[in-house]
């Protein structure tokens, strides 16, 4: 029988506002999302075989495994993508893994305790240089030794305030506005139909917080033209899901009354010259730079899978910022360049009327800010009609990560 | 180009430049008030930041062009989150287009920076700016840039 990859399991930790959880390590609350996750697949933790992650991961899956008394670790692996650009990728090493018969059951695994570490959203106050202009004598600024490919390309932008991502976003948007008329209240109904969906979530961190147009309009602005509610939140917690063979997943999707749900095609990669994408490259072509810098590989995606835009019934689109979301909107052919605007006029994206029910637990925005691993879960569940906002006998499910830096995807299909 | 070189618009408390042995000729050459390209000798294609090696034709000889320190605004952000807590808030991270005219460098070059002494109200893609310089130290000056009045 086939040994294509299916998702069978998924689970995660409690998500809070970022520094609520202090009294868990990070590498607890992964255990406890992957031990939910193969417990929901119908597994258990001496079924694991293979272990997955992507950049920037703190939890190391040999820590991991041997913590968790993993029996024997046959696959251990992270992606080289930049923070959330790589979560869909992680799931396409699992199904790599399981496919060519590296490992049988892997699970791809995010945790975040974002108080005890560092906010993603305040690197910066790791590069600021102490003293300054209060100091009675200012240190002088002076050249550091680039260490990394990484730094070295921050470091050339960093003198600039160039930290954020919400600045780093905020750019190709502008430019976006600029060629084809978009606005902020575009930007607004997208943050409130994902609010929308949040609100029926008992997982979501927004979950009793609603959202209007008139409050999105009113919010402070972080990075023009983004404002609060462009941005997505800074969270706590872990998410897992688990990746195995079809052989497998018919018999574990049977024992729990679901349709087997198939990793039909996944994709990552960059355009040429990208590196970090908006956040550090001035440089991207003119034709890519006021886009999700994902079409190619949408492209990639829908010509792998043999399925096209329309064939989608529900999307889960990472939403680190509401622009990227509808500049990958129209990278993934949901509409044409530039229309990304009108399209969410049309409310496509709400789960009640929409042509394409989006982010239907909430995603980045008013879930939780896993890095999109939680958009993975989602997309399951979507088709599982085990979300919070079910689509009727929804059958396909397109799942991006990060835009704006190299990027992945996946498409699910329930079968 | 400034009247006053002693202008300053950022805190000291500003992230430093971090530099590798490709990246430090730029900076070496903004000490001295040069804005410059890393051109390929070979075929004349024009980077930013410097890098080890040619994109287009993966040569590895280059030389710093210096330019004209002219340009047009591309796309900008006015920053109103604190990033040191001392800068004045917001401020501009912007992406001009270098004007290469008069060089032997083969295609424009962008460079990401920041537009100051302006309002937000100025802020329209494609206007024309020119450099300025921020001094930081005998070893470190920072290129901003003005909208041309």
């Amino acid at each position: 029988m086939s040994r294509k990859a299916h998702i069978v399991g998924v689970g995660e930790s409690q998500y809070t506002k970022w520094g609520k959880i202090v009294d868990e390590t990070e590498h607890a609350l992964a255990h406890k999302a992957i031990i939910k996750a193969v417990t929901d697949a119908g597994l258990t933790v001496d079924d694991i075989d293979g272990l997955a992650s992507f950049a920037e991961d703190r939890n190391e899956a040999i820590f991991i495994a041997a913590e968790l008394g993993i029996p024997e670790l046959r696959f251990g692996n992270m992606v080289w993508m930049p923070g959330g650009g790589g979560g869909c990728a992680a799931v396409s090493n699992a199904a790599m893994a399981v496919e060519t018969g590296q490992a049988e059951v892997v699970v791809v695994y995010r945790s975040l305790c974002q108080g005890q570490f560092m906010r993603f959203g305040h690197a910066a106050e790791l590069m600021v240089n102490e003293g300054g202009d209060e100091a009675a004598e200012p240190p002088p600024i002076t050249f550091q030794q680039a260490t990394t490919l990484m730094l070295g390309a921050m470091g050339h932008v960093m003198p600039f305030g160039m930290i954020t991502g919400a600045a780093a976003f905020a750019l190709p948007f502008r430019r976006h506005m600029h060629k084809y008329g978009t606005t902020g209240e575009h930007l607004g109904k997208i943050a409130v139909a994902f609010r929308k969906h949040a609100n029926r979530n008992e997982r979501a961190v927004m979950k009793d917080k609603e959202l209007t147009l008139e409050q999105h309009q009113a919010s402070r602005m972080i990075a023009d033209p983004f404002r609060l509610f462009d941005c997505c939140m800074e969270n706590d917690g872990a998410c897992a899901v688990v990746v195995t063979t079809e052989e497998r997943a018919k018999d574990l999707a049977k024992a729990k009354d679901r349709r087997p749900v198939e990793i039909v095609a996944t994709v990552q990669g960059a355009p040429k010259g990208y590196s970090f994408g908006s956040f550090t490259n001035a440089n991207i072509d003119d034709d890519i730079y006021a886009t999700g810098g994902t079409e190619q590989m949408a492209n990639r995606l829908w010509e792998k899978s043999g399925l096209k835009p329309e064939d989608v019934d529900v999307a889960q689109i990472y939403d680190h910022f509401t622009g990227s979301v509808l500049m990958q909107l129209e990278d993934f052919g949901f509409c044409k360049r530039g229309e990304g605007g009108d399209f969410i006029d049309s409310g496509a994206l709400d789960w009640e009327g929409g042509s394409l029910p989006t982010n239907t637990s909430g995603g980045s925005l008013s879930e939780a800010y896993m890095h999109g691993l939680n958009h993975v879960l989602e997309g399951a569940r979507s088709l599982w009609g085990e979300s919070c906002c079910p689509v009727d006998n929804a059958e396909v499910c397109l799942v991006t990560s990060a835009a704006g830096v190299p990027s992945s995807a996946i498409v699910l299909q329930a079968k | 180009m400034n009247a006053d070189s002693n202008q300053r618009w950022f805190p000291n408390s500003m992230p430093a430049p971090m530099v590798d042995h490709h990246t430090l000729p730029w900076w070496e050459a903004c000490a001295q008030h040069k804005l410059t390209a890393q051109r390929c000798t070979n075929c004349n294609h024009t980077q930013l930041p410097g890098s080890p090696i040619c994109s287009e034709c993966r040569g590895t000889d280059f030389e710093m062009t210096e330019l004209n320190g002219k340009g047009t605004l591309y796309t900008y952000t006015a920053v109103h989150q604190p990033l040191t807590y001392e800068e004045k808030l917001p401020f501009f991270i912007v992406v001009i287009e270098l004007d290469v005219s008069g060089t032997p460098c083969k295609n424009p070059v962008r460079l990401m920076s920041n537009i100051v002494d302006a309002e937000e109200e100025e802020f329209e893609i494609g206007k024309p700016v020119e450099v300025v310089w921020e001094t930081f130290s005998e070893f470190v000056s920072v290129p901003r840039f003005k909208f041309v009045k």
